[in-house]
């Protein structure tokens, strides 16, 4: 299933660093970088899809176009560039595949037509994962062949690395009291974002490769990046593309009779690297030190030893603030779920915003979307559901499915290529989707926006060899 | 550096570790007679063993029995309050050197080493190691048993593969008559015992394991008789719901997931990361050193790929066949890290021995060394506090308890009324009322309910234990 890549570095030396690189790759290394670059410096500003028009109160409701629209409004200057040069042939527009997806999408911005009268930048803002679709669609038709989206993908894993390596050694060295403490961490540093994006073509660099020092390298980075992300703030997102990855290579090396012992070797390391360095940033961390304390049984009752608390340890008894993590994401699906069944085949449209109530535990209860849900906190408003595919079945009605059908179409377009390299970062995007909001803007849908777009390009590719 | 031994040196770092772990373990003996670090001692074992030490007998009210029955290690206790009070910390201490000892000895057979100096110091090294054990370290500190029970299963498994069956019975039966919690795994040990025996000769040896039954049977018998004739319950208060009919509840099983087989496959999970990152399942962690152990072991994998499962399995059968069985035993009954000490030295000496047999002297160098940091990170709130550098935790209780049990008249009664047994608070003792011993804990709703001693002091809050809040305790004229 995953092509061994034990050649990557030095295909990866041969052929980025030495060889004459065209204008193009240069060019889009460069929005690569960028969109890099906004990812880790992510701030409350850059947060997307932000419903503006249900709270006056905070900075985040300023009815402005954000920074990151930026990419589309490049990709768009690159189209006419390449127009002007005539470098695209217009004519494979007519391909039928694509005449379908443009038709979806002016299905969907149809929709819009009625509601943007009334609030248009809130319109604007919903309708985001909808328009942003266009991005791939232009990427598509630059004059870049499959060999150097390769090469750019190649390029994007050592940066994944040492992104790595620099925010999960470098933030601990610099801060080492409180480095899991504060949220703000997790909005400065690239560790979520790269793991997301990166890590499962790195963790199916490492089990493959047959160099076993570089391989360690990757495996430590990769440790330390899954400590520090299971010791703060657990991901489940990354723990199910990690399991994807680990079991489809299994099942590779089982099918083709290899040896099971450096497979084994590799993820015990990866996971007692996780463990070990989790336990160092968690301990430097007070909050998690007595979050997490481990309780003798005299102990836990000196700590159950408040009026209103139980007798029992209560380290034993689940706290509200442990479940409270999953029982809001279930109320924004469900609620979501609700309001496709409501609307089955309009949806709501993007006057109204699918998470219109947010589930404070239940002493609070529901509370309006608008920033104040966990007080004495001021957050933004949650901006979607926390899976993308609802999002687009509450708002769009039954044809929102459109969204993961093409998707899955686009890692089918890759695998069927053995472009392994792209196919990762397009999985982890898709999987990120289904559990957050990884469709509603470009900070967190760059990457699968840029897969997809390769995907469409392979697509492209095979019409025209069978015409 | 061409001259250097590779196991000069590491025996050299074992000793210096043992060393070290004994030498950072004295401070406890000094601090003795102020406050001890440890609230359970002051609260009900010190007493337990000073009504033990006044009366001349094993009482035979509930509160604490599965903690403390069958009682030899309160009997050893007591045997050295007699001869000194502070010689109590003695047993606890002496246990976890015995532990280590044994688990070394059991290393040293089980590696089957040719060479004599690779067997000294892989005999100091596995000794230095089991030191640094989490649970078995903590557990050295406290006047409890578990350790005690530990050394002697691990004695009986290393006799057991010494094939020295009056030993291993011997040792089975100490272990039977230390702790209920070592009842299932002397079942493990007799299997052990029983396919040890097969693979060796390839025939059951009748006559070893059912002299093996029979000594350790021994051991538990005193206890048994004891039980039935107090309490019509050989295995009191276990099992009671089946001899008496009553039901115990007892807060006794809330550590870990659950008992079903989706839990059972989880527990990899459960010990290695929600009970150090989420939510604390059981009563200890395993600690940093383990994983660095774990660590260790899948690096030598990856450079070494000589390894098959199939050998590491075969090669010490019966020693797994122990380790599934006392999980197995451990998974049903109560999920304490300190039950689990045996299972966990096998799983080092496991890790040790493949390091060891591959000559990865470096990397069994560095973990020893790193045992250093586990030790004093244990033991650093009992130095602090003998040095005068820390105030013990437990001062603002003691302050408050002054005050509260001074309105106390001389002939009250006080404590709980849904306890039997003894609780203390330093010099004093506190009977309870043998209503419903077995009561679980409830909390309070209201504080007006009872009249407590509080009088004019402030209110802490609830708690079953004297030494968190002495005022807390209810007050009875006889």
């Amino acid at each position: 299933m995953v092509e061994p890549c034990g050649k990557c570095p030095g295909y990866l030396m041969k052929n980025i660093f030495s060889s004459n690189i065209k204008l193009e790759l240069w060019f889009l290394l460069i929005t690569f970088l960028l969109g890099l670059g906004f990812i880790v410096g992510e701030t409350q500003f850059a947060k997307i899809g932000i419903p503006i028009s249900l709270s006056n109160s905070t900075v985040l409701q300023n009815p402005k176009i954000f920074i990151f629209e930026i990419y589309t409004l490049v990709t768009f200057v690159f189209f006419c560039i390449f127009i002007f040069f005539r470098k695209i042939k217009l004519s494979a527009f007519c391909q039928k595949k694509y005449l379908i997806i443009v038709s979806f999408i002016f299905l969907f911005l149809l929709r819009a037509i009625p509601d943007f009268l009334s609030n248009p930048i809130l319109v604007l803002r919903n309708s985001s994962f909808v328009f942003y679709l266009f991005t791939p669609l232009l990427i598509s038709f630059f004059p870049i062949s499959l060999e150097y989206w390769k090469k750019l993908f190649l390029v994007f894993y050592p940066i994944v690395l040492l992104t790595l390596l620099w925010s999960v050694l470098f933030f601990w060295i610099a801060n080492p009291k409180n480095v899991a403490d504060s949220g703000s961490f997790y909005q400065y540093t690239a560790v979520k974002w790269s793991l997301s994006f990166g890590c499962y073509g790195l963790l199916a660099y490492a089990l493959l490769a047959k160099n076993k020092f570089l391989s360690l390298l990757v495996l430590i980075s990769l440790g330390m990046a899954f400590g520090m992300d299971g010791s703060t703030k657990f991901s489940r997102t990354n723990l199910l593309g990690s399991i994807f990855v680990s079991v489809s290579i299994f099942c590779y090396m089982f099918k083709y009779n290899k040896s099971m012992i450096p497979f084994f070797s590799k993820m015990g390391l990866v996971i007692s690297i996780a463990l070990l360095y989790g336990v160092f940033v968690k301990s430097s961390d007070r909050y998690f030190h007595i979050q997490n304390k481990v309780f003798t049984s005299r102990e836990a009752a000196v700590y159950a030893n408040k009026p209103s608390e139980s007798l029992l340890p209560s380290s034993l008894v689940k706290s509200e603030t442990v479940g409270l993590g999953e029982a809001y994401r279930i109320h924004l699906l469900r609620d979501a779920w609700n309001l496709f069944l409501q609307n089955p085949f309009l949806g709501i449209g993007y006057k109204e915003q699918v998470v219109y109530r947010f589930y404070s535990g239940s002493t609070l209860g529901f509370m309006p979307n608008d920033g104040n849900h966990d007080p004495p906190h001021k957050n933004a408003p949650i901006a979607g559901p926390h899976n993308s595919y609802l999002n687009a079945l509450a708002r769009l009605g039954v044809l929102g499915v459109f969204f993961l059908i093409f998707h899955l179409w686009c890692l089918i377009q890759l695998l069927k290529e053995k472009l392994y390299v792209i196919f990762f970062p397009c999985f982890a995007g898709i999987l990120y989707a289904f559990f957050n909001v990884g469709l509603e803007g470009p900070a967190r849908s760059f990457i699968l926006l840029l897969t997809i777009a390769v995907a469409l390009k392979v697509a492209q590719k095979n019409e025209t060899l069978e015409s | 550096m061409k001259h250097l031994n590779p196991e000069k040196i590491l025996k050299t770092v074992g000793i210096f570790i043992v060393v070290f772990a004994v030498i950072l373990a004295l401070p406890a003996f000094s601090i003795w007679l102020g406050l001890p670090p440890e609230g359970d001692a002051v609260d009900y074992r010190v007493p337990l063993i000073k009504w033990m030490f006044e009366n001349k007998s094993i009482p035979d009210w509930q509160w604490t029995i599965i903690d403390d029955y069958p009682a030899l290690g309160e009997i050893l206790y007591t045997i050295l309050y007699g001869i000194h009070p502070n010689l109590m910390r003695l047993l606890p201490l002496l246990s976890y050197l015995a532990l280590g000892f044994y688990a070394a000895k059991l290393a040293v057979e089980l590696a089957k080493l040719p060479n004599e100096g690779a067997k000294k110091a892989l005999f100091w090294i596995a000794w230095a190691w089991i030191l640094g054990l989490r649970p078995a370290l903590i557990q050295a500190n406290l006047l409890m048993v578990d350790n005690l029970s530990s050394m002697f299963v691990i004695g009986s498994l290393f006799y057991i593969f010494k094939n020295q069956i009056i030993w291993a019975s011997l040792f089975s039966a100490l272990a039977l008559s230390t702790r209920y919690s070592a009842w299932p795994i002397a079942i493990a040990l007799l299997f052990t015992l029983i396919f040890k025996q097969y693979e060796a000769k390839k025939k059951f040896e009748w006559k070893n394991i059912v002299l093996f039954c029979f000594i350790s049977f021994l051991g538990a018998l005193p206890f048994l008789i004891r039980n039935s004739h107090l309490n019509n319950n050989p295995f009191y208060p276990l099992l009671d719901n089946f001899f008496n009919g009553t039901q115990a509840d007892i807060a006794y099983f809330i550590y870990g997931r659950g008992k079903d087989i989706f839990s059972f496959l989880l527990l990899p999970y459960d010990f290695l990361y929600t009970n150090s990152y989420v939510q604390a399942y059981f009563d200890y962690t395993l600690g940093k050193l383990f994983y660095l152990q774990i660590l260790a072991f899948f690096t030598a994998l990856l450079f070494y790929r000589d390894f098959s499962i199939r050998n590491l399995l075969t090669s010490h059968f019966s020693l797994w066949i122990f380790f599934l069985l006392h999980l197995l035993t451990w998974f049903f009954g109560s999920q304490q890290m300190r039950f689990f000490v045996p299972g966990l030295v096998v799983l080092n000496l496991g890790i040790l021995i493949y390091l060891y047999r591959r000559f990865h002297w470096t990397l069994i160098a560095v973990i020893t060394m790193a045992t250093t940091f586990s030790i004093l990170s244990v033991q650093k709130d009992s130095i602090l506090l003998a040095l005068g550098k820390k105030e013990s935790i437990f001062k603002p209780a003691v302050d408050q308890a002054r005050g509260c049990l001074n309105l106390v008249s001389k002939d009250s009664v006080i404590g709980f009324d849904n306890r039997d047994g003894i609780l203390g608070f330093f010099d004093y003792s506190f009977r309870f009322y043998p209503e419903h011993p077995y009561a679980a804990p409830e909390k309070i709703k209201d504080f007006n309910e009872v009249e407590y001693i509080y009088s004019t002091k402030p209110r802490i809050g609830f708690s079953l234990w004297p030494i968190d809040n002495p005022c807390m305790l209810k007050r009875n004229q006889i």
